[in-house]
């Protein structure tokens, strides 16, 4: 095969040098993002230190000298629920691409991929409404007072649940919003498996539910994909955690305590923080810091992605 | 024990709206080669998949007719069940990427909880290689993927993964397509010993190899048995001019 | 039948109901959002009428509802502007990536629009702060919108590129043997048979940036006693005000907020409707 030229005319070359400018115009804006995030958030880096990622903290000041701020629990709240949220979306993404994959008929599965597709694409901040005035309520008398009650001696449900704006309210309105991501890739790589594998599956008697498992283990770097690229957006999500984790400075070591998120920090503290010398650049600083793992988690998630598709085509 | 183990009356296949298989009369008996010979496009792989029911995961399909497999209406039979002792061999070798050459032949046996240990496990995946002309070549192997392996190995595992199932009646679609002639001749061997316990159901458009192994054939031509009956028959008296001009290659 | 097949049997059953109710589960939540919206929305609509749509936001302590006017003026020209300007640069990168795939150019491009979908939109938004609010000297229409745009150029551009992708090569092939260059064969062939996907990722890009509220939050400022001030002026969105309106401890406030969500939800389902109702008469 031989090598195409990239320019087979001299319209083509026109064509193509249009459009560079626009490309050149997108990267440089990125550049430009990152580099405006950083540099507020040096000011911050330089000033604290690595105390920023230690201590918990939030003390504006009108004297610089004295504001202090460290951003280990909104760092913490972050990570964790995402975590949860992922944990909880991910089981149900697979429950559903088993429906649609293997047990529905087909009319019916393209009817609820539809319904996927809805829940998917509705705002968040609907999700995040109805999590704090419907959902919180409910978890807080259903769920976290009685295993407050029952189980209290365990760590995780040590503290007692008062309004229900907790992690685990935020980690379960999170999982909803993600839920359709996560469930709409694996469906998508699930039926890009090569029918052959199906049907020597079933061919050999295997049950449908034994297929899938059959088909699942194939499809395992594909999940973990899934799993790394909805984590990936749960770190920056804001609206849902702002309007259902509480806003407060404590480590979550209990399910039921309102604890903080850099996006729900930055949410909450941006407008007072002008006010002040260092605030700013240190929500900056947080901002920089979830823009760099969510980058780098949701780059490994697309390569693991790329490599799969590639390799299942072999 | 009906000496009958495949019973067809008139089916009829319709898939999304086209009629594949147009009212199909035969049976097969038991612990027999029964080979279906055809050009490309006759419905062959389509008859074989109405036999194990495969044909039930198309969406668009009809099936009309009477279809008896081990004395059953095979839209009685639990669907699974059907597919557990009547075994389909693919075309296009299927080996699961992510298992490991033994886990593949092991896999039917394990799901049917068929062999009590892994020594029986162990035993049983060394025989169905061993049918198939493999076992010498991966049997240091075991544990490596079939990714390593040649198209035509690869056809050898499926093959080997579906006798481990022990069915009552094997499905072969074209089972020596990718192999070499020295290996199909050897695998071709096997078949004729393995009729001792099973039924075998083939595929195939290669005239000299239905000559070969078959004990009975039928000849599919455009959705239709055009001819049928004993092999020796069949191959020294064609009847039906189609018969002859396939049996001499030129269909 | 053999007993232990009966065994794996009921296994299935087990599971796949397991799983159905995992599902269920999953997909709840969205039937008590669309019925809580459609209960305490609904009740905010019948009370407040069609001033809903034509009075301005009440104060904390007020008895009447008001209404939601200034964010749905914000949001409808925020979006609009958002899908006008990052639209055609989206479509044309997309363009480029798919005619001239082997370049350095297009892989660096398909690289790069990629990573922008991975930037929490709360950086954009603190980004266009910091770049666009802080030299004008206040939040403005603007400034929401072109946060809003930089939002929309990833989304667009991954629909445009299916757009173009689905073109059949047989269709491309027959159009460059008759001479075409590539841009007449772009402006006579491929929006003709693409205009459908084109116009649903239209379509699409505005839905998805007519509910984004984090973009707007540092940016767009909160208008709350006129409709519309001028583009560099504060101005108000949707989702914006059903934010800031939930976070509020007012009754009024969270009264208004279901209201103005049970809008938001009736205009994405009808606009989600089209977009895939257009969908539905490709054939290609």
């Amino acid at each position: 095969m031989n090598r195409k030229k990239l320019f087979a005319s001299s319209s083509d070359k026109i064509v193509f040098y249009s459009i560079l400018p626009l490309v050149v115009g997108v990267l440089s804006l990125f550049i430009l993002i990152g580099f405006s995030i950083f540099s507020q958030a040096w000011v911050s880096f330089e000033r604290f230190g690595t105390n920023l990622l230690v201590l918990s903290v939030w003390k504006p000041s009108e004297d610089p000298e004295a504001e202090l701020y460290g951003l280990a629990t909104p760092l913490i709240g972050s990570l964790y629920s995402s975590l949860l949220a992922i944990a909880v979306a991910v089981p149900v993404s697979i429950s559903l691409t088993y429906l649609v994959g293997e047990v529905l008929p087909s009319s019916i599965g393209d009817l609820l991929r539809v319904l996927i597709e809805i829940m998917g694409g509705l705002p968040t901040v609907v999700y995040g409404l109805w999590g704090s005035l419907v959902l919180a309520p409910f978890l807080r008398d259903s769920v976290m007072t009685p295993l407050h009650r029952y189980l209290g001696f365990i760590q995780i449900f040590s503290c007692y649940p008062l309004t229900g704006y907790s992690v685990l309210t935020a980690g379960v309105v999170l999982a909803t919003a993600s839920t359709p991501y996560v469930t709409s890739l694996l469906i998508e790589g699930y039926q890009m498996i090569p029918a052959k594998y199906r049907e020597g599956a079933y061919s050999l008697g295997a049950t449908k539910y034994e297929v899938f498992k059959v088909l699942l283990g194939l499809l395992k770097p594909y999940v973990v994909a899934a799993s790394l690229l909805g984590f990936s957006r749960a770190l920056g999500e804001t609206t849902i955690v702002t309007l259902t984790i509480g806003n407060s400075m404590r480590l979550p070591l209990c399910l039921f305590e309102p604890t903080m998120t850099i996006p729900s920090l930055i949410a909450s503290q941006f407008e007072s923080a002008r006010l002040y010398t260092y605030a700013m650049p240190t929500l900056f600083a947080g901002g920089f810091l979830i823009l760099l793992v969510s980058l780098g988690v949701s780059y490994l998630g697309i390569k693991k992605l790329y490599k799969w598709r590639e390799e299942i085509r072999a | 024990m009906s000496a009958y183990v495949v019973e067809v009356s008139n089916l009829r296949v319709k898939i999304r709206g086209a009629e594949i298989l147009r009212g199909i009369n035969l049976r097969i008996r038991r612990n027999t080669v029964f080979v279906i010979m055809g050009p490309s496009g006759s419905g062959k792989s389509t008859f074989l998949r109405t036999l194990n029911r495969l044909v039930d995961l198309i969406d668009d399909v009809e099936v009309e007719g009477s279809v008896r497999v081990l004395g059953q209406d095979i839209f009685r039979f639990d669907p699974y069940e059907l597919r557990r002792r009547v075994v389909l061999v693919s075309q296009e070798p299927n080996p699961f990427p992510h298992m490991t050459i033994y886990d593949n032949v092991a896999l039917p046996a394990k799901l049917n909880k068929t062999v009590k240990n892994s020594q029986e496990l162990n035993e049983l995946v060394k025989w169905a290689l061993e049918k198939v002309m493999l076992w010498d070549e991966v049997k240091n192997r075991l544990r490596e993927y079939p990714h390593a392996l040649s198209g035509g190995q690869r056809q050898r595992l499926c093959l080997a993964r579906a006798l481990a199932a022990k069915p009552d009646i094997l499905l072969l679609d074209e089972p020596t397509a990718n192999i070499d002639p020295s290996n199909t001749l050897k695998i071709e061997e096997s078949l004729r010993e393995l009729k001792e316990e099973l039924t075998i159901v083939m595929v195939t458009h290669i005239p000299h190899q239905a000559i070969r192994v078959a004990d009975y054939v039928a000849l599919l031509y455009g959705g239709s048995i055009v001819e049928e009956g004993p092999a020796r028959e069949v191959f020294m008296n064609p009847e039906h001019e189609i018969t002859n001009s396939f049996l001499r290659g030129a269909v | 039948m053999l007993s232990g097949y009966r065994a794996r049997k009921l296994k299935s059953y087990f599971m796949t109901s397991l799983m159905a109710l995992t599902s269920l589960l999953g997909v709840l939540p969205l039937f008590s959002v669309f019925y809580t919206a459609l209960l305490e929305g609904g009740k905010t609509l019948v009370e407040a009428g069609l001033n809903f749509f034509t009075d301005l936001p009440p104060t904390p302590l007020s008895t009447k509802l008001g209404g939601i006017v200034p964010a749905l003026v914000g949001s409808v020209v925020s979006s609009s502007f958002a899908v006008v300007v990052a639209g055609p640069i989206a479509f044309f990168i997309a363009f480029l990536v798919t005619e001239f795939p082997n370049s350095l150019l297009s892989k660096v491009s398909e690289v790069l629009v990629r990573s922008f979908s991975g930037i929490p939109s709360i950086i954009i938004s603190m980004f266009v702060y910091s770049v666009v609010v802080m030299s004008m000297g206040t939040q403005s229409l603007l400034a929401g919108s072109l946060s809003l745009s930089i939002v929309a150029l990833p989304y667009a551009y991954v629909y445009f590129a299916s757009a173009l992708r689905s073109v059949p090569e047989s269709l491309r092939e027959a159009a460059l043997s008759l001479g075409m260059s590539k841009f007449r064969v772009l402006r006579h062939v491929y929006m003709g048979v693409s205009r459908r996907y084109l116009v649903t990722g239209v379509l699409m890009s505005y839905i998805r940036v007519f509910g984004d509220t984090a973009p707007l939050l540092f940016t767009m400022g909160f208008l709350m006693n006129s409709v519309f001030a001028g583009i560099l002026r504060p101005s108000n969105a949707l989702p914006l005000l059903i934010f800031v309106y939930a976070l509020s401890p007012y009754e009024v406030f969270h009264r208004v907020a279901w209201g103005a969500v049970l809008v938001l939800i009736i205009f994405y389902l009808i606009l989600f409707t089209l977009a895939r109702g257009l969908l539905r008469g490709v054939r290609l």
